[in-house]
């Protein structure tokens, strides 16, 4: 049996270690979702989970506001939305989500996903998409939230508790 | 019976003239033309207006083009609104009616050769198209708290300032215009001039999608299922600055080299909105009822923008603090500065299911959006005793006073921060750029444009009155090349 040289040894065992890592995050990043509540048509579970946690970050059910961002009530509102759209909006609404979900291996996060962090980790995470001052994040940010104004903020105890309830005197 | 049709499936049909779009201007031209005693037949992508619908969610969806999610290409990326409804974006606008400025008239017959020469003609069609549409001031009774703000503020500094004119004779203060009109108080088309047409023997179908054409014949789909096909001696587009162009690329009729979805304006507003503690700013009126005119020469227009929940979703924070925040949106107070922008957009050939808009915006355009940031602080601040602002910038904090704003959304602040929206898209197959002075296609015979793409250049205010007034001369000029006898537009009683 041929020997290997240290450099070639050194090389395999630094080509390796990246490999195994490199899996380890992808199967970290991977994650699993639990299954949906309710009839969904266009949000998978891992889309579903992502809105849901980036929803509650937004408005947690401890707020002034009722329900939370993340309820079965505005995943369905979201649900429609998307079924709204055109193809390709809908392309880049259910992109939208995972920029948020794998954006931790960009940050100080590593290899998990922003789903599987501990609460604290994920709301640290969160923070620091919603104090980001490069417009592309602060983009991606502004749209994540429109999401939710255009469902969660939309729905009527919602307004109604925001002081802007519909409304109207009669005709 | 409904005088308008929904087909239950695949059909085909025919008539002297096939307008495609039902908004202000097909509208008006299926109303001109039938009356005048030729044969019309007018199809809308949208649906019949429900007016139980009362929820913005429900509204993006059924009743804006692409549900609200149409946008721009280029720095600042927009979303561009536009209706998608039997009545087009008169449903869903606000109904405000500002008259053609005589510095926009004469620039546009500058731009077209004198398209409108005779301005006496001109604004004698408008003082009808007003009449029609049943334009009054909004009365003081009909301000809501957000006009009012809006108003006392501008006095305080003395701005010039005015309650807008709108289409709606019995409107009940809901606020509610831009989710169609609930209690039927605003005089979109679908109130006089689509049903004036129907009587006249006009024939309307609606959920009808069209998806290419060609001299003479349309194609499409029906929103149920199936397909049509309609053929005229004339076509007439109607069907906006973004749809109107996007038809004729994406049929390869034409060829954007020869102008058509070039020149595109798109007159974008930039929000600012104020927490004024203690006042009561939701409270019922007109959607939109105030404008401020100090900055005109600036190119500047305020008018009070429709407060609606999800327009605070742009506000920074998250969680319960801000959540707190939110709940005080009964007394903040916001205003839209609106530009007459220089930039020219263009519509181009989709890719895709969206349609392709591209706007890079110039940078006197950016400047001008900056200064009427500056602008609104003050009135926020200085006339309302804002305790603070928030700007329609990426990254900007809520500010507490005018100096922080003059800091925050200085005159180098890149285009790319900027948060703005368009709602009139105008100009994209102007007259004297892309078709004639009657509003044909310079390179194709017996193809039309008549709607809001046909201006010349934007109006630099909300455009419906002007783009009405524009399409009634067009159809005129058609009518009468068709043989037919336009009667003089009244309303009816």
């Amino acid at each position: 049996m041929q020997q290997l040289s240290r450099r070639r040894f050194l090389a395999l065992g630094v080509g390796a270690t990246a490999v195994l890592t490199a899996a380890y995050a992808g199967l970290r990043q991977l994650g699993s979702y639990p299954e949906l509540e309710g009839e969904f048509e266009h949000l998978t579970p891992k889309t579903a989970a992502i809105f849901a946690v980036v929803g509650d970050f937004l408005f947690p059910d401890d707020s002034v506001l009722p329900g939370r961002g993340g309820d079965v009530d505005t995943l369905l509102l979201i649900d429609r939305l998307l079924g709204e759209v055109n193809p390709q909006m809908r392309i880049m609404l259910l992109a939208l989500p995972l920029a948020f979900e794998h954006g931790t291996a960009l940050d100080r996060f590593g290899a998990r996903a922003m789903t599987d962090l501990t609460a604290e980790r994920r709301d640290e995470y969160l923070e620091s998409w919603s104090r980001a001052t490069d417009t592309t994040s602060a983009q991606l940010w502004l749209a994540m939230k429109t999401v939710f104004g255009l469902t969660y903020m939309d729905r009527l105890d919602v307004a109604r508790a925001m002081g802007l309830a519909p409304i109207c005197r009669g005709s | 019976m409904s005088w308008y049709l929904q087909p239950p499936g695949d059909f085909e049909d025919k008539a002297k003239v096939v307008i495609v779009g039902s908004g202000a201007g097909g509208a008006m031209a299926a109303c001109t033309l039938a009356e005048a005693g030729i044969e019309v037949i007018v199809v809308e992508e949208g649906l019949a207006y429900s007016r139980e619908k009362l929820g913005l969610c429900d509204a993006i969806m059924d009743l804006y083009a692409e549900a609200g999610h149409r946008i721009s290409t280029g720095t600042p990326s927009l979303p561009v609104a536009g209706g998608k409804a039997l009545g087009g974006s008169t449903i869903v606008n606000s109904g405000l009616c500002f008259r053609t400025p005589r510095t926009t008239l004469d620039e546009w017959n500058d731009l077209s050769d004198g398209a409108f020469a005779d301005v006496d003609a001109y604004y004698a069609t408008q003082d009808a198209v007003e009449e029609v549409m049943r334009v009054v001031d909004t009365p003081d009774g009909l301000l809501s708290g957000n006009d009012k703000a809006h108003r006392d503020a501008a006095r305080k500094l003395g701005w010039a300032e005015g309650n807008i004119r709108r289409n709606t004779p019995t409107c009940s203060g809901c606020g509610q215009c831009n989710n169609g009109c609930p209690v039927g108080g605003k005089y979109s088309v679908d109130r006089e001039l689509l049903p004036r047409a129907v009587k006249a023997g006009a024939r309307v179908y609606i959920g009808c999608r069209v998806e290419a054409m060609e001299r003479g014949q349309i194609y499409g789909k029906l929103v149920d299922g199936g397909k049509f096909s309609i053929s005229g001696d004339v076509i007439v587009l109607s069907a906006g600055s973004i749809g109107t162009p996007r038809l004729l690329l994406d049929s390869g009729l034409v060829q954007h080299k020869h102008n058509v979805g070039a020149g595109l304006r798109l007159q974008p507003v930039i929000s600012t909105i104020a927490y004024l503690p203690g006042r009561r700013i939701w409270t019922p009126g007109a959607t939109q009822g105030h404008f401020i005119d100090e900055f005109v020469d600036e190119g500047i227009l305020y008018e009070t923008n429709p407060t609606i929940p999800g327009g605070f979703s742009a506000l920074p924070g998250h969680g319960s603090d801000w959540c707190g925040v939110l709940s005080n949106a009964g007394s903040c107070a916001a205003t839209g500065g609106l530009i007459r922008d220089q930039t020219d957009g263009r519509v181009l050939r989709s890719r895709g299911s969206g349609a392709n808009i591209h706007y890079d915006m110039i940078d006197a355009d950016r400047v001008r959006l900056l200064a009427s940031l500056r602008h609104a602080a003050r009135l926020w601040f200085d006339g309302a005793g804002a305790e603070w602002v928030f700007l329609g910038l990426h990254g900007a904090p809520l500010c507490r006073s005018v100096a922080e704003v003059d800091e925050i959304a200085s005159p180098d602040t890149p285009a790319s921060r900027i948060i703005t929206y368009s709602s009139h898209p105008q100009s994209s197959c102007g007259i004297g750029r892309a078709t004639d002075s009657t509003g044909q296609l310079l390179e194709v015979d017996d193809v039309y444009c008549i709607d809001a793409s046909a201006l010349p250049s934007n109006v630099g205010r909300n455009p419906q009155i002007s783009v009405m007034t524009v399409s009634r001369i067009l159809a005129e000029r058609l009518a009468e090349r068709l043989g037919g006898s336009h009667k003089p537009l009244t309303a009816s009683s």
